[in-house]
């Protein structure tokens, strides 16, 4: 059994990738992603609650439009 | 908050999954736990110190000082990616040395990309002489090895990445290539097979071990001949020389000792020999000396029968008797025995004393009627014990040198005459011998 039939030389060089080097560290840090997941949910809830007052203020509004004779 | 503290916990587990990892050397298997741990809490700063020294591990010097530089600026204060990073300023040039390393490995697989596998394979053995545990280098070379079929030099590599980093999934399926390769494979599945058994065991088995073999009948026969064999070679090189030496041995002393005994015999032999001749001296010299006891005893005897019948003689007025028998008589030979009582000394001195005087007459007759009768040797034996009764009787020994002159016997008588002649010159038959002799 020849290496070659067990082995895909040109896809194994796929796994490879170049390293980081070391001046590319300031870069490196500056698009790291470093967000977890607690800034994660606090994102979302925070989102969740623009939208929520945003919403009670649009119904705030709605109520202030309508007649006087429909009240 | 209730989120934030559940996101804390879930990351230390994870960090502690991560940290498990690290110390049993699965390196590539904790750097996905310590990134979800840092994706949970990013503040977790022991996980991202972790990863950092991992990745520092592995060669990965940049992504290690990425790590590092991040967690200072999360917690400057108490942080021991502090000390990492003072660690590295202070040894000259290890940073250089590593930046190159990135640098080279970086361009050797744009060399190998490109399809210039010869100046990569070239350029990653530089680097992995300098910094052998650059894993992905160490990789990146054995696959090179691998694609020019030198699965040695391949597996050299890969145990190279497995001592860092046991559990380097890239490197166990290339190594398992390697072994494919090369029949290490089979050889290692057959030895599990021997090793495991997935049969449960009962009580009553035996395990063989792997060098138990069930033999055929001829094998067995063989095997029994071949250990006769060697049992019969060993008797006959070892045990048969060392028991001839031992026999020898014991013979030899055992000669040696009969020798001196047999020598001390002999010595005794030739004592005894020597004994028994002067013993047998001895009796010789015992017996001649008892025959003569005994002749003597006899003789005595004689003497005392003799006596005894010259007194028996004189006691029946036979003169004549005694006195033959007392011519006869050795009177050196009659002593007194003191047991007896008796003195025969005594009684042979009173005979003596009466045959000296009378007993020669009668003898000097009875020689005279002899030469009468013409018997002349008769005639000379009665003038012999005429002269031993009394020597100095001249007319018995004239008439004894008449009788040999009358019988022929000149000589003898010649010799009585001439001692006549001389003895008793004076004495008339002095005269008479010259007469007869024709002086």
């Amino acid at each position: 059994m020849e290496v070659n039939t067990l082995i895909n030389f040109e896809e194994e060089l796929t796994h490879f990738k170049p390293s980081l080097e070391i001046s590319e560290v300031k870069d490196a840090i500056d698009k790291s992603e470093i967000t977890d997941m607690n800034d994660i949910l606090m994102d979302i809830l925070r989102k969740e609650v623009k939208e929520q007052e945003a919403k009670e203020q649009k119904q705030d509004v709605q109520q202030e439009s309508v007649p006087e004779d429909i009240k | 908050m209730y989120n934030k503290n559940r996101c804390q916990r879930i990351s230390n587990s994870y960090y502690n999954l991560g940290l498990e990892k690290a110390r049993a050397r699965n390196l590539s298997g904790a750097i996905p736990c310590l990134r979800y741990a840092l994706q949970l809490n990013k503040h977790n700063t022991s996980a991202r110190n972790l990863l950092g020294l991992i990745y520092y591990e592995i060669g990965e010097v940049a992504e290690a000082l990425v790590q590092w530089v991040i967690s200072i600026n999360l917690q400057s204060e108490e942080n021991d990616a502090r000390r990492y990073l003072s660690l590295l300023r202070k040894k000259p040039g290890q940073l250089d040395i590593n930046e190159q390393a990135i640098i080279k490995f970086n361009q050797a697989l744009s060399y190998a990309t490109s399809g210039n596998e010869d100046l990569a394979q070239l350029t990653l053995t530089r680097i992995v002489e300098e910094k052998p545990g650059y894993i992905k280098a160490q990789l990146l070379l054995s696959l090179l090895y691998m694609k020019n079929l030198e699965y040695q030099r391949a597996n050299k590599s890969l145990l190279t990445i497995l001592e860092i980093d046991k559990n380097n999934s890239l490197a166990l399926h290339y190594m398992y290539l390697v072994k494919e390769q090369t029949g290490r494979a089979e050889r290692e599945r057959k030895k599990m097979a021997d090793a495991f058994s997935h049969k449960k065991m009962q009580d009553d088995d035996v395990i063989l071990p792997s060098t138990y073999k069930e033999y055929t009948g001829w094998q067995t026969v063989l095997n029994i001949g071949i250990g006769l064999i060697i049992g019969a070679s060993s008797m006959l090189f070892l045990y048969l020389p060392t028991r001839t030496a031992q026999l020898n041995n014991k013979h030899n002393s055992e000669l040696v000792a009969i020798s001196e005994k047999l020598s001390g015999i002999n010595n005794q032999n030739t004592l005894l020999e020597e004994r028994n001749e002067d013993l047998q001296e001895q009796v010789n010299s015992l017996n001649e000396q008892v025959g003569s006891g005994d002749e003597i005893k006899k003789q005595q005897l004689i003497q005392y029968q003799k006596l005894f019948g010259i007194v028996q003689a004189l006691e029946q007025k036979n003169m004549t008797l005694a006195a033959q028998l007392f011519s006869d008589l050795d009177i050196t030979q009659i002593q007194d025995i003191p047991e007896s009582g008796i003195s025969i000394v005594s009684v042979l001195e009173e005979v003596s004393e009466k045959i000296r005087k009378e007993g020669y007459a009668p003898l000097v007759h009875l020689g005279d009627t002899s030469m009468a009768a013409g018997d002349y040797a008769a005639a000379i034996s009665y003038f012999d014990m005429a002269l031993r009764i009394k020597p100095d009787l001249v007319e018995a020994l004239y008439k004894k040198a008449v009788a040999f002159k009358t019988s022929g016997d000149e000589g003898s008588a010649n010799g009585i005459y001439q001692e006549i002649i001389s003895t008793y010159p004076q004495s008339e038959y002095a005269e008479k011998s010259k007469e007869d002799r024709g002086f």
